[in-house]
């Protein structure tokens, strides 16, 4: 099957249309290891770091891809879209996914989804039924049952933070078809683990998504287990299901406004009242916060987060953080020092 | 303003140092005032509210509640230019903003927090805050967490990216349906901040009085094609308050009227006439001003080298087509905002900037790579290649910050500056 890669902020690209339209839909998510060079032949070197390793890892595997799609969210997707759109010779597709979820936007957002629907039919010659997309929805729902029931293991087993993002790696980027399955034996393999290590703390992790190894590996480092999140390569992707007994595009639309929000999106509410209560269901006394270097939306909401989430009883930290492949020893030592001094 | 100048002394003389250092006429100083004076006074008429609004909002339909607009970027503006943002930025840093981000967000939240009247950046305290992603996240993130930070009500204006490819017909229609449907949202809003109906003869009134102020704005704008040009950047970016706030339309009517009629004399009624007297480089700017330096522009002009356009001022010039029905000026203010030249897509960008370069006879342009306003700074290097290679002039990218001083090197930017004005005089031969 066809590769039909997306760059977007979040969460916010329709992939059921692509698994609709007979494609497996790739999250790009750039490479920590290889430099942004390339991209930032176009783009100025303050721009966010992630962004721009996307870019790169378009302009070198464009090739294997059908199409490559966008949806709106923080200004790196808003802004960049024209420049990849003028270097990579491939069909290129705009979802203008809405910043709000009211009863206006949902209905925009419907029709930007419908639009989305008819390009990839025009451009590739298929049709896009409703029946179609209700599989690839069914098939989505089951993808994500399985990753929220692997999730939930994080708190009671011994279930490294790589591991996890390793797990969501492969979920947003591989074949999908297969995936409930493999997700099973997953299921069965860390039901065996041992229990949760007692040597660790387990952490509520929030901010820009981490999409590379050693910022999960620095926590691991610092003793600090991530049990509960709201990224994008995370619980952000699976903790809703798309309805299934209402139109397709309608489902996503709905879907769109119940998962775990973004910073990009107003009001920021209800992000905070999704940390609050996963903090809450997981009894999580620690919050890590942190915001990839350059990336505004989350240093911006940090500030009235972070302050919110201390008032309500939560030791938190926040951090800025590099996108480096090395584990950055000064970032592990105020991590352990935040922990000791938060379980005082 | 009294507390503030006993207080902090040596900013105030600075800042006023700083205000004498631009290009004001008695006039434009005076309109200048005028704005910081009633923002001041605002609270203080309890009939009538106040509102925050950031740049690309259509301030219009505040006005039609009678609503005064309380315009954050518009202080931190006067604080840049009077050079007093490092201690506010500095403030809002300590708070946890990073180095970052915009820095007219943290010269507003640094000067707000100190205490500093708003002709140094504070901003007194509005019933409420509005503001639309037309030009970029952080509008939505700075006003939604200023509203948090005070209590008070936050309406967000949601434009769609009319990105490149985009069809000009059912896609922006699209759009523009979405932006027009939230303008009832918006107007009922704005209903509940006021405790006022919503009159569209009102509505249509304002709309019609700030479609004039654009076209005087624009009509004055078309001097600068004239050589040598009515106004420089310098200038210009001042100049443009009144139309960018909108708070007292008539007056910006008269101001404007004045200034065109003075240009008319000068030059006659239709530009461009060549006065025989060009300027030896004709310059186009793209992006925000340095606030702080305008001795940048001074130096530059010292050997010759004037800025005659910039899509930035032109922007503020909002209202380009004038309208008739309520129906029709809501579809026009959509897709008005949703296809600012100042956010034109790439393709559309770089038309827009060839079109202009002849229009203004332009010798070379300067792209300014604002470190703290990343959405403006992208796509850069692709309209450099593209200009110098249709029009063959040398097309400069400037590194700084509009109003952070700490980014900017006058050693380093002079020297990019003599580089490329021997560029443009290797070019003329
Ligand atoms: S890390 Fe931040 S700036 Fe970068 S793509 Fe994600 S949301 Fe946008
Ligand atoms: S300067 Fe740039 S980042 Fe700051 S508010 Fe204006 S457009 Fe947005």
């Amino acid at each position: 099957m066809k590769t039909f890669a997306y760059f977007d902020s979040g969460h916010e690209f329709p992939e059921e249309i692509v698994m609709a339209a007979g494609f497996d839909p790739c999250k790009i998510l750039g490479d920590v290891e290889i430099g942004t060079g390339p991209a930032d032949e176009y783009l100025h070197n303050y721009f966010c770091p992630f962004a721009r390793a996307c870019f790169t890892e378009a302009l070198s595997r464009a090739g294997e891809w059908a199409g490559i799609g966008f949806a709106h969210g923080c200004d790196a997707t808003n802004r960049h879209y024209d420049v990849w759109r003028a270097h990579i010779d491939k069909p290129f597709f705009w979802v203008n996914t809405p910043m709000k979820i009211d009863a206006t936007a949902r209905k925009f957002h419907l029709r930007e989804l419908e639009n989305f629907r008819a390009g990839l039919e025009r451009e590739y010659g298929i049709e896009i039924s409703d029946e179609k997309l209700a599989e690839a929805i069914r098939l989505s729902n089951r993808i994500k049952n399985g990753l929220k029931r692997l999730a939930a293991l994080r708190a009671e087993h011994d279930i490294n933070n790589l591991e996890y993002l390793e797990l969501m790696n492969r979920a947003l980027t591989g074949p999908r078809q297969e995936l409930p399955e493999e997700l099973e034996r997953k299921l069965d393999e860390w039901q065996q683990r041992p229990p949760f290590p007692r040597a660790l703390e387990a952490v509520l992790l929030t901010g820009s998504d981490v999409t590379s190894p050693e910022w999960m590996e620095a926590l691991e480092e610092a003793g600090l287990r991530v049990v509960r999140d709201d990224l994008s390569l995370g619980e952000r992707y699976f903790r809703a299901a798309i309805p299934e007994d209402i139109p397709p595009l309608k489902a996503l639309v709905e879907y769109y406004g119940a998962y775990p929000q973004p910073a990009t999106r107003v009001p920021s509410d209800r992000r905070l009242q999704y940390l609050e209560t996963a903090a809450w269901e997981n009894d999580i006394r620690l919050v890590i916060s942190q915001n990839l270097k350059f990336c505004e939306p989350y240093a911006i909401d940090a500030v009235w987060t972070t302050g919110v989430l201390k008032n309500k009883g939560l030791k938190i930290i926040h951090l800025e953080r590099e996108y480096t492949p090395t584990l950055d020893q000064q970032v592990i030592t105020r991590l352990e020092t935040f922990k000791e001094m938060a379980l005082q | 303003m009294l507390q503030f100048l006993l207080r902090e002394r040596k900013t105030a003389i600075d800042g006023l140092k700083g205000f004498k250092k631009q290009p004001l006429t008695p006039k434009l100083f005076g309109v200048m005032a005028e704005y910081t004076t009633k923002s001041k006074l605002a609270h203080l008429n309890p009939w009538r509210k106040t509102g925050s609004p950031t740049a690309g909002f259509p301030i219009e339909f505040l006005l039609a509640f009678d609503i005064f607009p309380i315009h954050p970027e518009a202080y931190a503006c006067y604080a840049g230019s009077a050079g007093v943002t490092r201690r506010p930025i500095e403030e809002a840093e300590s708070q946890g903003y990073s180095r970052d981000l915009c820095s007219y967000m943290k010269t507003s939240i640094g000067a707000t927090d100190m205490g500093w009247p708003c002709d140094f950046g504070g901003v007194p305290q509005p019933d409420f805050y509005v503001s639309a992603n037309a030009v970029c996240d952080t509008h939505i993130k700075w006003f939604e967490n200023e509203a948090r930070r005070h209590g008070v009500p936050y309406f967000g204006l949601d434009i769609p990216s009319h990105v490149a490819g985009r069809g000009d017909d059912q896609d922006l229609e699209r759009e523009i349906d979405y932006v027009v449907a939230q303008f009832f949202d918006l107007i009922a809003f704005l209903e509940k901040q006021s405790g006022k109906k919503f009159s569209e003869e009102k509505f249509m009134r304002v709309i019609g009085k700030s479609q004039e102020a654009c076209a005087l704005y624009h009509e004055i704008l078309a001097y600068r094609r004239c050589l040598p040009a009515g106004q420089y950047f310098e200038f210009q970016r001042l100049f443009m308050l009144p139309v960018a706030v909108m708070w007292n339309l008539d007056g910006c009517i008269a101001y404007y009227r004045r200034v065109l009629a003075e240009l008319r004399r000068r030059y006659g009624d239709t530009p461009p006439t060549d006065l025989g007297s060009r300027e030896k480089y004709r310059l186009m700017w793209e992006g925000i001003t340095i606030w702080y330096k305008v001795d940048l522009y001074y130096w530059l002009a010292e050997k010759g080298a004037r800025f005659v356009y910039e899509q930035y001022t032109d922007s503020f010039g909002i209202r380009r087509r004038r309208t008739t029905t309520f129906p029709e000026t809501l579809r026009q203010i959509a897709s008005e905002i949703i296809t600012l030249p100042y956010t034109l897509n790439l393709e559309k960008r770089i038309a827009w900037m060839e079109q202009k370069i002849d229009e203004y006879d332009i010798d070379g342009v300067v792209l300014h790579a604002n470190l703290s306003c990343r959405p403006a700074a992208a796509a850069q290097q692709d309209v450099k290649n593209a200009i110098q290679k249709s029009k063959g002039i040398p097309v400069l990218i400037l590194s700084a910050d509009m109003d952070d001083p700490r980014s900017y090197s006058d050693e380093q930017v002079r020297t990019r500056c003599e580089s490329f004005i021997e560029m443009m005089e290797a070019r003329k031969g």
